[in-house]
């Protein structure tokens, strides 16, 4: 007898659709499995066979015969256990065929017949409502990770016996229901905030410019003085994320196996440290069988690269296509993989070897040892980053302590105040955060029909059209170029940033003093000697 | 043609353990060069007064094959690394250098030698300096060049580099005096500013061509460097380093030596601010080291390329001074009144006369740029404008490197707006950022 089930497999990021056929015969007997399998596939065999027998089911010797289509793709994975179970039963007339209908099986056995789970969920859940199934059968560990998308039922099954019975209407589970809302709620306020940081108000201005454009920034400062602080704090100056947004995120940790029945929906912004011995499979994702890699992971996040000089140059080269695609890429035999990427780079660098760099009763280094050091950023990557930061030596900042209460009552330059709404001297989390998502707002809306979210994303035609400098701007632009040669690039990047630093300034004109604040902050050499 | 004398020299310092002052008692006793050579043992022990070992060493290398590799194979890479050989009793040996204890014999150079009707002021310091000794080591030659005054330095890493980097950017004229033969640049990484130097300036060395540096041939070469000048400037040195050594020799060749003061706590500054204690002149301003100059130098003129209004205001600047000094002095028995209005009068007059003196060509710059601006139709002329901000903002800049964040606080001003005021200051060249947010005035 035939019988078919539905299920599906994950393909890198992409779930595709698969037919389960078995077929129950006369002949020598045997168990055959075709479809272009790969071995942890084919091996669902013996699992299947035993899983049925310790499940107490009577196996008669006969010839069956599984094909999983579309034959065309190499299917990898354990996600075909349970339809290949469920689909033989149904051949030998344990199961009623019409209960297959609409429906998406997926999930791995053990031996002794109970439901395991398997990575990539979400995504396979996803494309099955998208492609009109009306229900999912998948492992009871994975129930809390599917549920999360609306619009279709979502089966959680423990057992073998479970699953079949569930099939023929004998036993009754109830539809897994998400508690989505209360996930969103828990993870707020759950970053830390950026006002525990002291005295390094250049670095939180600039990272507050870097997250308000999604510019990529690099913090350089000796050890200790909180680099890895204010980046673990970045998210906190976010805007929350979006259902959608979350959901996305959610079905790369899927795939790559990071979420589980505690920890079923990414609520939070990523945030991803990976040590600098970091491989660069790991970075970007790779490997046989495609997985995510770090910047796929940060999605929507932060990649933070501390101690960026230590890292192997090769490994930060396969950062370009990333930072340039927000996508990487990933080619092999059977096909192209690709995988989202759209992160915030943020790094951070000691200034010299010994980090202590320029205070000179502690750094000996020569000039040439620092020229040497920093010049381990491959070019191609700081080519990308638009925002150079430098801390404040913490000594400095112990002098100057004692003065901070002035700027409250200082006086802000006349017409400067004018166009700036915010009180800038107030660096908590939470006004910068407002700040983020209305000059973010600013951007969806003028971007709109460009395809691009992000004053970092824009391509010179866009430049010229969006961000044009008022003429007192583009004098002291040209003032720069004459000062310093900039490149074309440069020049691409200062005004990037300065569309930002005007945006959150609520000005739509560019003027002297964003093209200024935002020259300060380029650098080509990264201590600014030379700016 | 090679003055004959000069090859005899040059064969006699060749020679393992005749320095300069053996050279000068040998050349002393036998009048010409030649009759060493032809000297036996005995004659150079008694005629000149050498010990037994120099006296064999001599007459192991009286023969032609030594001659002819020490002295011939030397001119010829000397004409072909276009290098000039002179000795001590050419004229156009430094006059100056001659009464050194222990002066080459002979010199070998690139260029020129430092002209002599000029006054020649050495800038030396730490190889491993900070930005601050970049700044002041910037600020002292610039200056100084633009005044027509000789920049000597070593040309090593750090401070010697800014030295002449300086002086050659402000136009001046630059000396470097080489540790190593006189054809090698040592750091190799600084050939563009080797040959600037010896396009604007000279190269000098007491070492033949192909001699490496070695750790005698840096002291050595210090003697030299503070033979040369009249004022030795100490910018950044630690405890016991090789710029307190140069200090040490000037101080023995009687020339002055001045020192740059550092904050207490750095190390960098410890040797400096050791130099002062034991009765260096701090130097903190240009004119300190025209007074120095002007009390040392009488025969020579201290300005030569700048118009001679500048020196003008550079006497004024003293004499404001003298006056001041004197109203105190009397003030004492006066009203206090007196002291503090002649004071202020005085301190007036040497900020005005140093920034006519000095800032002109700064102030000229920035007034050319706002100029440029007018050109150009700009016509906001809004009294809001940033203006007074740049004025209120340069007020706080000092020659000591300033955070930002301190600028900020200190002039009032929101931290971004004080970063951009700064940052504008910088291009019109009048703030430099010497490094990541610290900023100095120039
Ligand atoms: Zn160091």
């Amino acid at each position: 007898m035939f019988s078919k089930c539905f299920s599906a497999f994950t393909d890198g990021m992409a779930a595709v659709p698969a037919v389960v056929e078995a077929d129950v015969g006369n002949g020598l007997p045997s168990f055959e499995m075709v479809g272009l399998l790969s071995s942890e596939v084919r091996e669902a065999r013996e699992r299947v066979r035993i899983a049925l027998k310790n499940s107490g089911y009577f196996f008669p010797p006969k010839k069956i015969t599984i094909n999983i289509s579309p034959a065309g793709l190499r299917k990898e994975g354990n996600f075909f256990d349970l339809p290949i179970a469920l689909a033989v039963l149904c051949a030998f007339g344990h199961i009623k065929p019409e209960s297959f209908a609409q429906t998406l099986i997926v999930g791995e056995l053990s031996l002794e017949g109970t439901i395991k789970r398997v990575d990539g969920i979400l995504p396979l859940v996803c494309m099955a409502k998208a492609s009109g199934f009306k229900r999912c059968i998948v492992p009871m560990e994975n129930v809390n990770e599917a549920c999360v998308i609306d619009g279709i039922e979502v089966y959680g099954v423990c057992g073998l016996l479970e699953a079949a019975g569930f099939m023929n209407e004998e036993i009754e589970i109830l539809p897994a229901k998400p508690e989505i809302s209360e996930r969103f709620e828990e993870t707020r306020d759950k970053y830390g905030d950026l006002s525990d940081i002291r005295g390094q108000k250049n670095v939180i201005r600039g990272i507050s410019i870097a997250v308000c454009g999604m510019h990529n920034v690099i913090m350089l400062g000796p050890p200790g003085c909180g680099k890895s602080m204010i980046a673990r704090r970045i998210p906190s100056i976010m805007p929350g994320l979006t259902f959608e947004e979350s959901i996305e995120i959610s079905e790369v940790y899927s795939v790559a196996g990071l979420l589980d029945s505690e920890r079923f929906l990414i609520t939070q912004r990523p945030f991803r440290a990976p040590h600098h011995t970091v491989t660069a499979t790991a970075l970007t994702g790779g490997g046989s069988n495609p997985k995510p890699g770090e910047v796929s992971l940060a999605n929507h996040g932060i990649l933070f690269l501390d101690e960026l000089a230590e890292y192997n140059p090769a490994v930060i080269e396969v950062l370009r296509e990333p930072l340039e695609e927000k996508k990487v890429t990933i080619s092999r035999l059977k096909g192209t993989y690709t995988f989202p990427a759209n992160f915030m780079l943020v790094g951070a660098l000691n200034p010299c070897k010994c980090g202590y760099y320029p205070d000179r009763n502690r750094c000996s280094c020569s000039q040439r040892e620092i020229k040497r050091y920093l010049g381990r950023l491959s070019r191609p990557v700081t080519d990308r980053i638009d925002i150079f930061l430098t801390t404040k030596p913490v000594g400095i900042d112990e002098l100057v302590s004692n003065r901070s209460g002035i700027d409250e009552q200082s006086p802000k330059p006349a017409g400067i105040e004018k166009s700036s709404r915010r009180e800038p001297d107030d660096i908590s989390s939470e006004k910068l955060r407002e700040i983020t998502e209305e000059v973010l707002s600013v951007q969806k809306k003028r971007f709109e029909y460009e395809g691009i979210s992000y004053n970092s994303q824009m391509t010179p035609s866009m430049i010229e059209k969006y961000a044009v400098p008022d003429e007192k701007g583009q004098l002291i632009l040209k003032k720069a170029f004459e000062k310093y040669g900039f490149s074309a690039r440069a020049y691409h990047k200062i005004i990037k940033v300065a569309r930002t630093i005007a945006d959150m300034d609520g000005s739509s004109l560019i003027k002297e003093m964003h093209i200024l604040e935002a020259l300060s902050y380029h650098s080509m050499n990264a201590m600014g000697v030379e700016i | 043609m090679i003055n004959n004398e000069r090859l005899w020299y040059l064969w006699l310092s060749s020679i393992e353990g005749i320095g300069a002052v053996k050279t000068e008692r040998l050349m002393e006793a036998f009048k010409y060069g030649e009759r060493i050579y032809r000297a036996d043992e005995k004659e150079l022990m008694e005629k000149g007064g050498i010990s037994a070992k120099d006296a064999v060493s001599i007459n192991n290398s009286s023969n032609k094959e030594y001659f002819k590799k020490h002295v011939i194979e030397v001119l010829r890479k000397c004409a072909y690394s276009e290098a000039e050989y002179i000795c001590r009793t050419d004229d156009i040996y430094p006059e100056i250098l001659k009464n050194i204890y222990d002066a080459p014999f002979g010199l070998f150079f690139k260029g020129r030698l430092p002209a002599p009707d000029r006054p020649s002021v050495a800038i030396v310091g730490a190889r491993e300096c900070s930005s601050y000794g970049r700044a002041a080591a910037d600020y002292l030659a610039r200056g100084l060049a633009v005044k027509g005054i000789q920049i000597i330095s070593g040309m090593a890493r750090g401070i010697d580099s800014v030295a002449h980097e300086a002086a050659l950017n402000a136009g001046g004229d630059t000396f470097a005096v080489m540790g190593c033969g006189i054809d090698i640049c040592y750091p190799a990484a600084e050939i563009e500013l080797y040959e600037r130097i010896r396009i604007n300036g000279g190269i000098i060395s007491e070492y033949p061509p192909g001699v490496r540096a070695s750790a005698v041939s840096f002291p050595m070469r210090n003697r030299i460097i503070s033979g040369l000048c009249d004022v030795v400037i100490v910018v950044e040195a630690r405890e016991k380093s090789g710029s307190l050594i140069t200090a040490d020799l000037a101080l023995e060749q009687g020339k002055e030596v001045m020192a740059v003061p550092g904050r207490i706590t750095d190390r960098l500054s410890f040797g400096c601010n050791e130099l002062i204690k034991n009765g260096a002149v701090p130097v903190t301003d240009i004119s300190d080291v025209e007074r120095v100059l002007e009390s040392l130098i009488t025969g020579k003129a201290l300005v030569t390329r700048e118009m001679t209004y500048s020196k003008n205001k550079a006497n004024s600047v003293m004499r404001g001074e003298r006056e001041a000094g004197g109203t105190v002095m009397s003030g004492k028995t006066e009203a206090g009144e007196t002291v503090m209005s002649g004071k202020s009068e005085a301190g007036e007059t040497v900020m005005s006369g140093k920034k006519d003196a000095i800032g002109t060509c700064i102030t000229e710059k920035y007034i050319t740029g706002e100029a440029e601006k007018n050109k150009s139709g700009e016509v906001d002329k809004n009294k809001f404008g940033l203006e007074s901000y740049e004025k209120i903002v340069y007020d706080r800049l000092c020659l000591k490197p300033k955070h930002v964040e301190e600028i900020s606080s200190e002039a009032g001003i929101r931290y971004q707006d004080t970063k951009s005021i700064l940052m504008k200051l910088t291009l019109y060249g009048i703030a430099d950022q010497v490094a990541r947010d610290y900023y100095v005035r120039c």
